[in-house]
């Protein structure tokens, strides 16, 4: 039997506990699928316990585009997520940018910050929702997030949190100000 | 090259004291590169253009369009012209004129953003309902400097006293939310464009 060696160990607990992690905002996708139900209820058949990526072509080469963007961004600026293996970055990045992808944007794009965060821009319809996802060197829930959304020049949520939490504000604050914006 | 004598503070002048909030404020972006500064998918600045998060975010220095203008945007301080002249003053301080290439030259900068000052002055962000809560207002306060009377300041006050007076975990949660929102607040309003040359009246900051 090979030995175990301890960096190997420590890479097994990583990844298994980035595992654990991603089931704990799993459940936020569903809450983000009846925030966007309208424009993306072909992309949400039947999302019941496990997350099914069965994105439209679009979204797709979003996608791409954006964990290319990403990696690129990674390599000009090593700095940035000092001390951090390129898998979980890699993991962490996907998850998130997965799941504000389940909106199907317009546009959306990302861009890394020196503080080790990983900045948003998407837009839909008339939503300018504005994303921070700081990955730090942990895989409990302290990862941290903040969103701030306007829908035209008003602001309607400034929200910061986990990721789990922050997606769930996101998805909450969107249907209200339909349902107001119907009244009127 | 001279040093353009209308930015210096002058003994005729006094703080700004009427209201600014349709002018425009402007920040130099250091890249010469438009392709690096400008993202055609969003048609947004580049967050990375914004500002460096590394300086001091209690503190982001901007300039008033007017007087100050695209003639003085690209003016770049050497080390010990920093240390002679950045440093903030009266609006009536009489100030020796920076000298070329000892104390100041000028890189051919051309890009900047510009926003009115009413999308930054008193505007709110509210992290009541956040795990770490927050509450902060932007303020932005005219602080002359000995290199350019128009200079101006982004100042934050939270419901836990001003930024640049808080200390430890405190201070890096506000600073971290007020970075962000910054961040937000300019990607949403800035733009590269040349604002209109609005010039202040002369009894807005001359003394009588």
């Amino acid at each position: 039997m090979a030995k175990i060696t301890e960096g190997r160990l420590n890479e097994e607990i990583q990844q298994l506990s980035l595992k654990m992690y991603a089931l704990q905002v799993i459940h936020s996708i569903d809450k983000m699928a009846s925030f966007f139900q309208s424009s993306s209820s072909s992309l949400f058949p039947a999302i019941k316990g496990a997350w099914k990526n069965t994105p439209v072509d679009e979204t797709n080469r979003q996608f791409i585009s954006l964990e290319q963007s990403f990696l690129n961004q990674l390599k000009k600026h090593p700095a940035f997520f000092e001390g951090q293996t390129k898998y979980n970055l890699l993991e962490k990045m996907r998850l998130a940018t997965e799941i504000l992808l389940s909106c199907v944007p317009d546009k959306i794009s990302l861009q890394i910050t020196e503080e080790g965060s990983i900045f948003y821009t998407v837009f839909k319809n008339d939503l300018h929702i504005y994303f921070q996802h700081f990955l730090i060197d942990e895989f409990d829930q302290t990862d941290e997030c903040m969103v701030s959304v306007y829908k035209g020049e008003k602001k309607i949520l400034d929200y910061g949190g986990s990721l789990a939490d922050t997606i769930e504000e996101l998805s909450k604050s969107a249907p209200e100000l339909n349902a107001l914006l119907a009244i009127a | 090259m001279n040093y353009p004598l209308e930015i210096l503070p002058n003994e005729k002048f006094k703080r700004i004291d009427c209201n600014i909030e349709s002018y425009f404020l402007v920040r130099l972006i250091e890249s010469h590169n438009i392709d690096e500064i400008f993202n055609n998918d969003t048609q947004r600045i580049n967050i990375a253009h914004i500002f460096n998060p590394s300086e001091r975010i209690d503190d982001l220095s901007l300039s008033l369009w007017g007087i100050y203008n695209q003639n003085h945007i690209s003016l770049k301080f050497t080390n010990p012209g920093k240390d002679k002249y950045m440093e903030e003053c009266e609006p009536d301080e009489i100030v020796e004129a920076p000298q070329y290439e000892q104390d100041f030259s000028n890189d051919g900068a051309i890009y900047y953003w510009t926003a009115t000052v009413n999308k930054f002055h008193e505007v709110t962000f509210d992290y009541q309902r956040s795990n770490l809560p927050l509450k902060a207002k932007c303020f932005v306060k005219h602080t002359p400097m000995k290199w350019n009377f128009w200079h101006f300041s982004l100042r934050w006050i939270t419901d836990q006293g001003p930024l640049d007076q808080m200390q430890g975990n405190a201070r890096k949660n506000a600073a971290r939310k007020i970075g962000h929102s910054l961040r937000v607040l300019i990607s949403e309003f800035a733009r590269l464009s040349k604002p209109p040359d609005n010039i202040l009246p002369k009894e807005c900051y001359c003394k009588n």
